[in-house]
């Protein structure tokens, strides 16, 4: 029992300090990118400036939101299924997006991205259902 | 009056493919780490960190707004260290309150039910094989005194832990309320032309 909790602690430990060194590195751009003299170069101003475009992004945000925070408690479809048709999915609004030229999203479409990719996340590619 | 843009393409133009790049070694990453029994995905250390990190939910639902729907700065005119100062008040207080409600338990201390008792109504009890991190339904568990564990009923030896996480209702509570607060608290950086 010792070994187990002692191999998976530092399994939990080395994922976690290697998501932890990525956000540091975007965290430390955003300080960078607030001080300095050159506007438009901050995360949040390329992500709205990307959320304009594509309709991915806002979807691909929901997905994630509602898989990594909630999840419903019954398994719908197979998990390796739902990360199948997350990725058909993602794949297929990428193409959409590039063959589509558009000046601007309006809002309510991107709430609906938004919202759809949420419900998505939550009921189709769940962590949290009882087996 | 049209302002004048500033727009620097370089930085943004390294950001970009800084952040993509970040996202795809993520993504690949978490894909390793699912094919290594040993291992955790980045998944599940976010989803089981609630509730002690329960600021996280909140901090993605500021970032949802920050990200899609900023304020414009003309609307409400709030200071820079005003902003980081009420996110970073904001931000102590969840990790206080999160590190406070959290409690897990085998069962040499207490047994199913009455530790079932004492949930309050924001809170449910999980239970998750220790393992493999799946949830399984707590009735099915009993308790294996020499062990001070929690396993099957049907005598499998693989053990369960018991914790406490926040219902579903006011994890999404929680995210609303990091909505409101990206869109009073972070304005938008640049102002939009007015025409």
């Amino acid at each position: 029992m010792e070994n187990i909790s002692s191999t998976l602690i530092h399994g939990h430990l080395v994922v976690s300090c290697f998501t932890l060194i990525v956000l540091t590195l975007i965290g430390l751009w955003e300080i960078y990118s607030n001080f300095n003299k050159e506007k438009e170069d901050n995360l949040n101003i390329i992500m709205y400036r990307w959320s304009e475009k594509y309709y991915f992004l806002s979807f691909i945000w929901g997905i994630i939101g509602g898989h990594l925070f909630f999840g419903f408690s019954k398994l719908l479809i197979s998990s390796y299924l739902s990360i199948v048709i997350v990725a058909v999915l993602s794949v297929l609004i990428l193409f959409f997006d590039h063959r589509v030229k558009r000046t601007q999203i309006k809002t309510y479409k991107k709430v609906l991205s938004l919202l759809i990719g949420f419900l998505f996340g939550h009921y189709v590619w769940t962590m949290n259902a009882i087996v | 009056m049209k302002k004048k843009i500033n727009i620097s393409r370089r930085n943004a133009t390294i950001f970009k493919q800084f952040f993509i790049i970040a996202m795809v070694v993520m993504t690949v990453a978490d894909l390793l780490f699912l094919a290594i029994p040993k291992y955790s995905t980045i998944s599940k250390i976010v989803l089981y960190s609630s509730p002690q990190y329960m600021v996280f939910i909140w901090l993605f639902g500021m970032m949802t707004t920050n990200f899609f729907f900023p304020r414009k700065k003309s609307i409400i005119k709030i200071k820079k260290s005003t902003s980081i100062v009420v996110s970073v008040c904001i931000a102590i207080i969840l990790l206080f309150v999160g590190h406070a409600i959290v409690e897990e338990k085998n069962c040499a201390s207490a047994d199913f039910p009455s530790f079932k008792k004492g949930v309050p109504y924001y809170m449910e009890v999980t239970c998750r094989e220790y393992e493999e991190n799946i949830r399984v339904d707590c009735n099915t568990l009993k308790c294996k005194q020499q062990a001070q564990a929690y396993i099957l009923k049907d005598g499998s030896d693989k053990t369960h832990q018991l914790r406490y996480d926040l219902r579903l209702e006011m994890k999404l509570i929680l995210m609303i309320f990091g909505f409101i607060s990206g869109y009073f608290i972070w304005s938008q950086s640049i102002e939009e032309n007015i025409t």
